[in-house]
C-alpha cells in the first residue's frame, strides 16, 4: 500500500474561555431527535426538516449507511431514487443525478460540511479522494436538480452534501478493519470527541488496497484497440482529517480542518481512454461562525489543493500527465430572522483557482490558467401560513479568466491550434442563477411541492483552455491528434421544472414520494465536440466546445415502510428520458462528440430493499433493476466519427449485508456488492462481484 | 366455554394502550420541552425544578397536573433536566421554568408575569396557552411541532439559538 507521506500534526492546545457551547453550528443528532425527523441546511442554507424543504431532498442517516453495509459513498447512494451509480473499476464510480451520467460525470456538486471536494480542473468527482471515512459520517444529503443559486457552479444535476460527526456534540470512537475478495483490505478509524468543555477534535484515519481482477482481457479492453490489462495497478487509498472545534464565546465558534488524501485507481477517462492515476490532494480550512443580534454569521475561508498524474493509454507508450490544481474560497454569509415567518440569507463569495497540465513528454505542452469568480447572493425563505411555505434564492456570479503564459509558443508545430492568446484574455462571464420553490401541507399526513431553477454550468478548466497532443498508438489507435479547450465557451444554463407529492402512509408507518420533472439544458459543452482533419503529424484536431442543447424529463415513485418496528422495507422507481439537439450528432451510430446523453441514460432503475432488525444482529438484502442503454465508445480508424455506441444489456445489481453485535464493543459483519456475478455497468469494464468482511470496534 | 369476561378484558387493554400511549406522548412533550430550553440563550442548564401550574378548581388541570408530576418526578431530560413540583397558584411558583396544564386557562397572565419575575418562560403542551401567556408550548403527536410566543417570549426577554429559532413557527 502507498505509504502515507505526511504527518498529522495536532495543533497546540487552542485558547478557549468561557461557558455552555452554544449552537452556532448544527447538532444535527440532538435536532434530528428533537424533531424526529432528519434535518439539514443543504436546501436553502439555514436549518430545516427535511419534510419541510421546498427541494427534492433525500437524507441518508448514519444508520441508513451501516444497514447498507457500504465501504464507499457511492455504494450508499445507489438506491436512491434519481441516482445511478456505475461502477466502472474497484476505485472508479461514475454517480449522476437524473441522467447525464457519462464519462468523468462534472454535474454534481459534492461536499464535505460545505467545502467543495471534486477535482476543479474538470469537475468531476474521485470518491476515493474524499478524506471522508464511512464512520464519520452523520449523514448524507441529495438535493436533486441543480442548485447554482445556493452553491454555485458545478451543482447543475445536484448536490451532495457529506455531513460529518461534529466533536463538540458527538462522541464516537470506533476502528474498523475489512477484508475480502480482489485482495481488498482496509482500515480506518474514527475519533470525536471533546477534549475540554469548549474544544473537541474529530480525527479520521483509513487505507485501502485491492486489485482489479478482470476475468479476462475483453473485460479490461478499451473499444478502440487498446490493451490496458498490462496496465492494471493495484488500487488504494490512504486518507486523513483532522477536524478541530473550540466554543470561542458563548456565541462564537471556530473550526480548523486539515486532510490529506492520496489514491491511485484504473479508470476511463471522459474520451474513454483507459487510464491509471494517481489523486494527491489536500486542503486547509478555517471557519468561524457567531450567533449575532444580526443573525447567524458564517466566514469560510479553505484552501484545496491537488495533484493528478495520468498514465493514459497504451502503457508501454502512456503520455505521462500531471494536473496541478488549486482553488481558494472566501465565503462571509448571515442567516437572520426578519420578523416571525421570514428567513434571510445574504453571502458573498470570492474563489480563485489556478491549473496547470506539464508533461515530460516532448509532444505536450503546459497550459496555466487561473480564474476568480466574485458572487453573491440572497435567500429568502417564507413561511407564509401555517400551511404554505415560499424559498426563493438568487445568486449572481461574475467570473474572469487569466492565463499566465503564451498558449501556442511552444506547441508542437503541425498541432496548429486554432486560438489565439487574445482569445484567452479577456473571458468574463456573468451568469445569475435562482431556485424557487414553494411547499403546501395541508395536513400531517400530504404535502405538494412545486419548484423551478436556473443553475449555471461554467466550463471547467479543461473545457476553457485544455491543450495537448498526442502520438500515433498513444491515446486511441487513430493516428494521431490535437485537443484544445475552447476559451470563448459559453456556460451551458440548466433550467429545471418539478412537482412533488408525498404522502404519509399509517397503515405501513410509511411514506411515499413522487415527482415529475422536466430540465432544459442549453448549449451543452463536450469533449470532442467538433473535430476536424487539418493535417500534419496531429492531424484530428478536436475542439472542446459547446454542442447544443439537451431536454429531460423523467418521473420518481417511492414507497417505505416498516413492520412491527423491525422490519423495514422500501421499493423506487425512477424513469428517465434524454433528447439531445446535438450540431454534430451524424447519425445515430456515429459521431464526432463523446456526449450521448439519449443514448447512455439507463432509462429505467428499480430498487427494493428489505431489512430486518433484532436485538443484535440486522440484515438487509438490496436489488437493482437496470435497464439496458447505448454506451458510447472510441472508434477505430475513424477520423470523421471518433466515437460510436455499443449496448449495454440490462443488469440486476443484489447487494447484501449482515451485522452481528458480538457485545457492545465488537461488530463483526459480512456484504457484498454484484452477488449475482458480474455486472456491466458501462461498456469497457465489468464490475466484478466484491465480497468483504468487517470487523468493527467502539471503544 | 363462555366468554363474558373478554369484552371486559379487551376494553380494559384497551385502555391501558390508551393510558399508556397518552403517558408516553405527555413523556415526550417534556422531553422536548427540556431540550428547547437547552437552546435558550443563556438559559437554565442542569437540574431544576418545573413548577406545575395547576387550576384546583378544574378536574381537568388536576390531572394534568397530576400526571405531569409523575412523569418528572425522577427528572426528565439531560442535558436540561426538568424535575416538577406541583403549585395551586402561579404566585406560589419559584422556579424559572413554570408549567402550565391544560384547563388553566384563568391563570396564564399571572404564571407568565410569576416567570418574567422569576427570570424564565413559562411552558406547556396546551396549544390554547400560546395565545394567553405561555412562551414555549410543544406538540410531538402526530409530528413535532414547536411553537413560540413572540409576545410573550419578548416579555420574558428569552432569546433562543438562531439555528434553532429558525425551526420553530413563532405565533
Amino acid at each position: 500500500m502507498k505509504k502515507l507521506q505526511f504527518i498529522a500534526v495536532l495543533p497546540a492546545a487552542l485558547s478557549a474561555a468561557v461557558t455552555s457551547a452554544g449552537a452556532q453550528s448544527l447538532d444535527y443528532s440532538t435536532i434530528s431527535e428533537l424533531f424526529g425527523e432528519p434535518v439539514t441546511t443543504s436546501a436553502n442554507g439555514s436549518p430545516q426538516r427535511q419534510s419541510e424543504v421546498a427541494l427534492n431532498l433525500e437524507i441518508l442517516t448514519a444508520e441508513d449507511i451501516a444497514r447498507t453495509g457500504a465501504r464507499n459513498i457511492p455504494e450508499a447512494l445507489r438506491h436512491i431514487p434519481g441516482v445511478d451509480v456505475r461502477r466502472h473499476t474497484f476505485g472508479q464510480y461514475e454517480v449522476g443525478i437524473r441522467g447525464y451520467n457519462q464519462g468523468n460525470a462534472e454535474r454534481i456538486l459534492v461536499l464535505v460540511n460545505g467545502r467543495q471536494v471534486y477535482t476543479d480542473f474538470f469537475g468531476q468527482v474521485v470518491w476515493d479522494g474524499i478524506p471522508v471515512e464511512m464512520s464519520d459520517i452523520q449523514q448524507i444529503e441529495v438535493v436533486k436538480g441543480p442548485n447554482t443559486a445556493l452553491f454555485g457552479f458545478n451543482a447543475v444535476s445536484g448536490v451532495v452534501n457529506v455531513i460529518t460527526y461534529n466533536p463538540l456534540y458527538d462522541e464516537v470512537r470506533t476502528l474498523t478493519a475489512r477484508g475480502g475478495t480482489q485482495n481488498f483490505y482496509e482500515g480506518s478509524g474514527t475519533i470525536s470527541q471533546k477534549v475540554s468543555e469548549n474544544v473537541g477534535f474529530r480525527l479520521s484515519l483509513g487505507g485501502y488496497e485491492a486489485k482489479d481482477d478482470f476475468d479476462d482481457v475483453e473485460d479490461a479492453k478499451d473499444s478502440g484497440g487498446l490493451d490496458i490489462s498490462s496496465a492494471v495497478e493495484d488500487t488504494d487509498r490512504a486518507s486523513v482529517a483532522l477536524d478541530l472545534w473550540a466554543q470561542l464565546a458563548d456565541n462564537i465558534q471556530g473550526n480548523v480542518e486539515l486532510t490529506k488524501n492520496e489514491s491511485t485507481r484504473n479508470e476511463r477517462l471522459v474520451t474513454h481512454a483507459p487510464s491509471t492515476n494517481e489523486y494527491d490532494t489536500y486542503s486547509v480550512r478555517g471557519r468561524v461562525l457567531a450567533d449575532t443580534p444580526i443573525g447567524l454569521i458564517e466566514f469560510d475561508a479553505y484552501h484545496n489543493e491537488s495533484r493528478v498524474d495520468f498514465e493514459i493509454g497504451d502503457p508501454e507508450a502512456n503520455i505521462p500527465l500531471q494536473a496541478d490544481n488549486r482553488i481558494t474560497v472566501v465565503k462571509l454569509s448571515d442567516t437572520f430572522e426578519l420578523g416571525s415567518s421570514s428567513i434571510f440569507r445574504v453571502a458573498g463569495e470570492y474563489r480563485s483557482a489556478s491549473n496547470i497540465f506539464t508533461s515530460s513528454a516532448a509532444e505536450l505542452n503546459g497550459d496555466d490558467l487561473t480564474y476568480d469568480i466574485w458572487s453573491g447572493s440572497v435567500l429568502w425563505d417564507w413561511r407564509a401560513t401555517d400551511t404554505i411555505r415560499t424559498s426563493a434564492a438568487f445568486r449572481y456570479d461574475n467570473f474572469e479568466l487569466d492565463p499566465d503564459g503564451p498558449f501556442v509558443a511552444g506547441f508542437p508545430v503541425g498541432a496548429a491550434n486554432p486560438f489565439t492568446d487574445s482569445q484567452y484574455e479577456d473571458q468574463t462571464r456573468e451568469e445569475y442563477s435562482y431556485n424557487l420553490g414553494v411547499t403546501y401541507a395541508p395536513d400531517d399526513v400530504n404535502t405538494f411541492r412545486a419548484m423551478t431553477a436556473r443553475g449555471a454550468d461554467l466550463p471547467s478548466f479543461v473545457e476553457f483552455g485544455f491543450q495537448t497532443a498526442f502520438l500515433p498508438g498513444t491515446v486511441t489507435s487513430n493516428p494521431s491528434g490535437s485537443i484544445y479547450g475552447d476559451p470563448e465557451n459559453d456556460t451551458s444554463i440548466v433550467t429545471n421544472y418539478e412537482l412533488g407529492y408525498d404522502r404519509k402512509v399509517d397503515a405501513i408507518n410509511g411514506l411515499f414520494r413522487s415527482a415529475i420533472f422536466y430540465q432544459y439544458n442549453d448549449e451543452m459543452q463536450s469533449f470532442d465536440g467538433f473535430v476536424e482533419k487539418t493535417g500534419g503529424p496531429f492531424e484530428d484536431r478536436s475542439i472542446i466546445t459547446n454542442i447544443g442543447d439537451s431536454e429531460m424529463y423523467g418521473v420518481e415513485l417511492g414507497l417505505d415502510g416498516v413492520y412491527d418496528e423491525r422490519w423495514n422495507w422500501g421499493v423506487n422507481y425512477t424513469f428517465i428520458e434524454i433528447e439531445d439537439d446535438f450540431r454534430n450528432k451524424l447519425n445515430e451510430a456515429q459521431r464526432s462528440s463523446v456526449a450521448a446523453y439519449e443514448d447512455s441514460v439507463v432509462n429505467h432503475i428499480f430498487n427494493a430493499r428489505l431489512g430486518y432488525k433484532s436485538d443484535n444482529w440486522t440484515a438487509d438484502l438490496f436489488g437493482q433493476y437496470r435497464s439496458s442503454f447505448d454506451d458510447i465508445v472510441e472508434a477505430s480508424n475513424n477520423t470523421n466519427s471518433q466515437y460510436r455506441l455499443e449496448g449495454v444489456n440490462s443488469e440486476v445489481i443484489v447487494s447484501a449485508n449482515f451485522a452481528y453485535d458480538i457485545t457492545d464493543m465488537f461488530t463483526w459483519s459480512v456484504s457484498g456488492t454484484s452477488l449475482l456475478g458480474d455486472t456491466q455497468q458501462s461498456v469497457e469494464y465489468e464490475a466484478e462481484t466484491v465480497v468483504w468482511t468487517a470487523l468493527q470496534v467502539n471503544f | 366455554m363462555t366468554l363474558n369476561w373478554l369484552p371486559v378484558a379487551l376494553a380494559a387493554f384497551g385502555c391501558f394502550l390508551f393510558t399508556a400511549s397518552a403517558h408516553a406522548n405527555e413523556k415526550k412533550d417534556i422531553e422536548t420541552i427540556a431540550k428547547s430550553i437547552g437552546f435558550i440563550n443563556g438559559g437554565p442548564s442542569g437540574s431544576i425544578t418545573m413548577d406545575i401550574v395547576f387550576d384546583p378548581g378544574n378536574p381537568e388541570s388536576v390531572a394534568h397536573a397530576d400526571e405531569v408530576a409523575a412523569i418528572t418526578s425522577g427528572g426528565v431530560g439531560s442535558k436540561v433536566k426538568l424535575t416538577g413540583n406541583k403549585v395551586a397558584s402561579p404566585g406560589e411558583a419559584t422556579s424559572a421554568v413554570i408549567f402550565v396544564t391544560r384547563g388553566a386557562g384563568g391563570v396564564y397572565a399571572a404564571a407568565l408575569d410569576q416567570a418574567v419575575a422569576n427570570g424564565g418562560l413559562t411552558v406547556s403542551n396546551d396549544v390554547n396557552c400560546l395565545s394567553g401567556g405561555c412562551v414555549l408550548v410543544v406538540q410531538t403527536k402526530p409530528s413535532v411541532d414547536i411553537f413560540i410566543s413572540t409576545a410573550a417570549a419578548g416579555k420574558a426577554g428569552v432569546e433562543f439559538a438562531s439555528a434553532f429559532s429558525m425551526m420553530i413557527t413563532k405565533k
